[in-house]
């Protein structure tokens, strides 16, 4: 036997809520399964169809786990997890005996939404939660509602009143409940969910994919003074080996001292603080150079900042930088690192570059010069639609096609940079952000991604950004600046009416709030929310105690409201017998507060026979209603009707 | 047996005194309303433990948020279980008299006096549930629930059980109440008589006034068992409708179902037997009386009497 046909289907809804925001992630044998499913049900609610049996089942289950793994490779890890948990409820409707399976089945809808939260923590998620708990709550209203008296509407406003006694526990706990600074155990997370951001390693065409997202990459508020836009140089990664197509990060030895002393007293420092969207890698983004960071990240000789695990949430971090640093020497194998190229690779630049540095004189500095001269004077041009390049990729650029952006010119760059005997390297990262206005912090988007060079002058390594020689305005003002066709870049970053800007900066102050006081609400949050409040530091014991507190206080409040308070919306037979009441005592029939109705009525009709009849029809009604074993709806009407229509 | 069982240890004899019995209305107050997870309760804090631990490790500020609006769903429901049976008035119902071998059929009749209506409440009894109901806003309903008369006399059910896991099933909200309900249990009629055991007073005497010596008084519809010899055919010619003559004046027969007079020697078995001849006697429509040892109700007919010789002999001891 299962379940009734409504229950059935209003489970399959509840499920297929659930699924959608990972409709993204799934296949097309998952939607077929679904769509088969939900066909069945329907077919089995109408009586055209009889369930399932368990051998029927039992071959079910085994094909949905074969298509999970000819989709997925494997059933486990989050996404084919998640999606064989959810193919197991929908199977699981066709045999549902008791009330305990389908809240079993609610149950773990509940869970799989809670997984959507490796995906993401926006604002819209977490609304979509509220709706699929609604929702899932309504069911297990359902459930329970053995007489089915209840309409779905009512369910659904039964459930939502639930929500909205619960939200403020959930508050109270959200803020006390003691956040750990470090998990409980380490779990490695699957690498399913896409990224977007700066992978660590550079081929034709990474950064001109990015360059087309408008997404936050990550929001920066400054403590004090703000650089200029064309100083904003994001350092993300290093990346000096390169084998003629793609470039990636060497190695870097663990053991050796950042490469960096401050240099004087005179330099520029900037505090500041940076909110970092999911990047699912672990390497964080600075300005040059660094000189405080938080002690469990790491630096190593090429600046990089690195910490142990990948950043999966959105993730907070305070630095201090100075413009002006100097680097200690190179070690040998660093020279040797910071020159090599592949063997018999772009022939003509190696020539070129030679050519170049015997013009130069051998100075470094003016060999540099001139390159940025030969990029800003040759007919080289800006655009994220490059010709494809051969296997000579540099010398195809440089004396041919002339057509790229940032990673052709920094690649390039570096390439002659060393072919010159010069060491150099390829920095990738983010250049610019936009200011809003609103809480004046900065947006940094995937747009601005951006690739730049380092060469090694006179014992310190120096910034120089070849792109900035071809298209200025992209390093001065912005990637929307910089000539490119509009169809190129998101709609969002070309628009100039103020009023969407002004909107787009409104939206961003609160999705930037939501990760400050949401998403990224950690211990660090935590304690300076409390102090905030003026409580001072609080420890965990602290905060366990202001936890029972807050939360004793709330839940009795909650309570008192719910149990005690008459939400006396007075039902109208109350309303129209006591208006009968004031009617018979505007001619001097007073009902005692001890008099029953029906005490009442004799008296009634005792002192004005004339009423008796109405008044008695009127009472053997209001009895009925308040006493009686069936009470309908109708009677109810008739009952106050009645009442309007007696004249006393 | 389960939690929600009525203890029978005396160690839970405050909660027994607590149940009554109680005659009239009672109202179901904060004292007399007990609450405890249900197993899909338990589950569900199984839930809520998984995914706080999942949220603590993989730092989700958002399952967290998941995970406390549904410990809060939890809270709340407690309450609104709790509720959803807190302050119902209950009041005995009737019981319709049954014989010994049926089902007594109570109900107990539920007011709900406040502006929500209550949903899904069910009664227990001898741990087998019989019924659920909802009670409108400001209204009544009834509960029913069946005992099995084993034995004649009065039938007490005792304690039942009110119960509700309404609105999600985390909670069981119950109460024991005992309404000093009771049902009279007539014996149960012997399936076949022995013999005849009419013992005529006025002997000699015919049995029936059918021989036409009384005024004759109207007619009346015929009816299964009616001596044909009193049918109108007149009236059927007439009307195409069997009628049958009544009369009155003539002394009706009497007859004593005598204790006496039944040649039984178990005293349940007599009782079983005269339980039988009254039902009988009623239903040809024939005066009878009783006679037990100590009591005597004079010849007469109709339900009312018949009753009444049914309760002498379902009490009589």
């Amino acid at each position: 036997m299962t379940k009734s046909g409504r229950e059935l289907i209003a489970v399959y809804i509840g499920i297929v809520l659930v699924g959608l925001p990972f409709y993204s992630l799934l296949t097309l044998p998952i939607y077929i399964i679904t769509a088969v499913a939900g066909i069945v049900i329907v077919q089995i609610t109408r009586q055209k169809m009889t369930p399932p049996g368990r051998l029927v089942l039992l071959l079910a289950t085994l094909v949905v786990i074969a298509l999970i793994v000819y989709s997925y490779g494997t059933i486990f890890g989050l996404v084919p997890g998640t999606v064989l948990v959810l193919m197991l409820c929908l199977l699981k409707l066709f045999e549902l005996r008791r009330t305990r399976d389908i809240s079993l089945v609610i149950f773990l809808c509940l869970f799989v939404t809670a997984s959507n939260f490796f995906h993401s923590q926006s604002f819209w998620i977490a609304m979509y939660m509220f709706v699929v708990v609604t929702y899932l709550v309504s069911l297990l209203v359902l459930v329970n509602d053995r007489t089915h008296a209840t309409s779905l509407g009512s369910r659904m406003s039964l459930a939502g009143r639930l929500i909205m006694y619960a939200v403020p526990l959930m508050l109270v706990l959200f803020f006390t409940f003691p956040r750990l600074a470090s998990p409980l155990w380490s779990l490695p997370e699957d690498n399913h969910s896409s990224r977007t951001g700066i992978s660590d390693e550079m081929s034709p065409g990474n950064i001109s994919r990015l360059i087309r997202s408008s997404a936050v990459a990550f929001r920066v508020k400054f403590d004090g003074d703000v650089p200029q836009k064309k100083d904003l140089y994001w350092r993300g990664l290093v990346l000096s080996d390169y084998d003629g197509k793609t470039w990636r990060r060497g190695f870097v030895p663990y053991y050796a001292y950042p490469n960096i002393y401050l240099q004087d007293t005179q330099s520029d420092i900037y505090r500041y603080t940076v909110t970092l969207e999911p990047t699912r890698e672990n390497w964080l983004f600075s300005l040059e150079s660094l000189i405080e960071y938080n002690r469990s990240f790491r630096l190593n000789r090429e600046m990089q900042l690195t910490i142990r695990d990948p950043i999966n949430n959105v993730f907070q971090y305070r630095l201090k930088s100075s413009s002006r640093l100097v680097n200690a020497g190179l070690f040998d194998e660093e020279w040797v690192k910071y020159l090599s190229l592949p063997q018999g690779f772009n022939p003509d630049t190696v020539r070129f570059a030679r050519q170049q540095l015997q013009r130069a004189g051998g100075d470094e500095r003016l060999l540099i010069d001139n390159l940025l001269a030969f990029f800003n004077q040759e007919a080289f041009y800006y655009t994220l639609q490059p010709p494809p390049l051969g296997r000579d990729a540099v010398d195809d650029f440089i004396f041919r096609s002339r057509k790229g952006f940032c990673e052709h010119y920094a690649s390039s760059f570096v390439f002659m940079m060393r072919a010159a005997g010069v060491p150099a390297r390829v920095v990738v990262g983010y250049q610019g952000g936009e200011l809003n206005p609103k809480d004046n912090y900065m947006i940094v988007r995937q747009s601005d991604a951006h690739a730049w060079a380092e060469v090694w002058v006179q014992d310190r390594w120096v910034r120089v950004d070849p792109t900035a020689a071809v298209a200025p305005d992209r390093i001065e003002r912005g990637v929307q600046y910089a000539g490119l066709e509009t169809s190129q870049l998101p709609m969002l970053l070309m628009t100039q009416s103020p009023l969407l800007r002004s909107m787009m900066y409104q939206w961003d102050s609160f999705q930037y709030n939501w990760n400050q006081w949401v998403v990224g609400f950690d211990s660090d949050r935590q304690k300076q929310l409390f102090k905030n409040l003026g409580w001072g530091d609080v420890d965990v014991a602290d905060l366990v105690l202001w936890l029972v507190i807050a939360m004793t206080v709330t839940g009795n409040l909650i309570a008192l409201w719910i149990l005690f308070v008459k939400h006396s919306r007075q039902d109208a037979v109350q309303k129209a017998y006591d208006q009968l009441c004031r009617k018979l005592a505007k001619i001097g029939l007073e009902k005692s507060r001890y008099e029953g109705p029906v005490d009442f009525q004799r008296r009634v009709v005792a002192q004005r026979p004339a009423l008796a009849d109405k008044v008695s029809a009127l009472t053997g009604l209001y009895s009925r209603i308040r006493y009686g074993v069936q009470v309908s709806e109708e009677m109810k009407r008739r009952f106050v009707r009645g009442v309007r229509l007696f004249k006393a | 047996m389960s939690l929600t069982s009525f203890p029978k240890s005396t160690l839970f004899d405050f909660i027994r005194k607590r149940s009554g019995p109680f005659d009239g209305e009672v109202e179901l107050d904060s004292k007399r309303v007990y609450i405890l997870p249900t197993k899909t309760g338990v589950l569900f804090g199984v839930l809520l433990l998984l995914l706080l631990l999942g949220s603590i490790n993989y730092e989700k500020s958002l399952g967290y948020a998941l995970t406390f609006l549904l410990a809060g769903i939890g809270n709340i429901a407690l309450f609104v279980t709790w509720k959803n049976l807190r302050g119902i008035v209950l009041k005995a119902g009737g019981c319709a008299p049954v014989f010994a071998g049926e089902q007594a059929r109570f109900s107990i009749r539920c007011f709900n006096p406040d502006a929500t209506p209550r949903y899904s409440i069910a009664v227990t009894h001898e741990d087998v549930e019989y019924d659920v109901i909802d009670i409108a806003a400001d209204a009544s309903a009834q509960l029913h629930f069946d005992v099995p008369a084993e034995k004649r006399g009065l039938l007490k059910p005792g304690v039942c059980k009110l119960s509700t896991e309404f609105p999600v099933g985390l909670f069981v909200a119950w109460t024991w109440v005992d309404l000093n309900m009771q049902c009279l249990v007539y014996p149960s009629p012997a399936s076949k008589i022995v013999r005849p055991i009419v013992n005529g007073d006025q002997e000699g005497e015919s049995d029936t006034g059918a021989d036409g010596f009384e005024t004759f008084e109207g007619l009346r519809s015929f009816q299964k068992g009616d001596s044909w010899r009193r049918i109108s055919w007149k009236a059927y010619a007439r009307n195409n409708e069997l009628m049958i003559k009544q009369f009155s004046g003539g002394a009706p027969v009497e007859e004593w179902i005598d204790w006496q007079a039944i040649p039984v020697s178990d005293k349940e078995e007599k009782l079983s037997i005269m339980c039988r001849l009254v039902i009988d006697a009623e239903n040809q429509k024939r005066h009878y009386g009783i006679r037990l040892p100590g009591i005597q109700l004079k010849p007469d007919n109709g339900r009312a009497h018949m009753q009444h010789c049914l309760k002498q002999l379902a009490l009589y001891d």
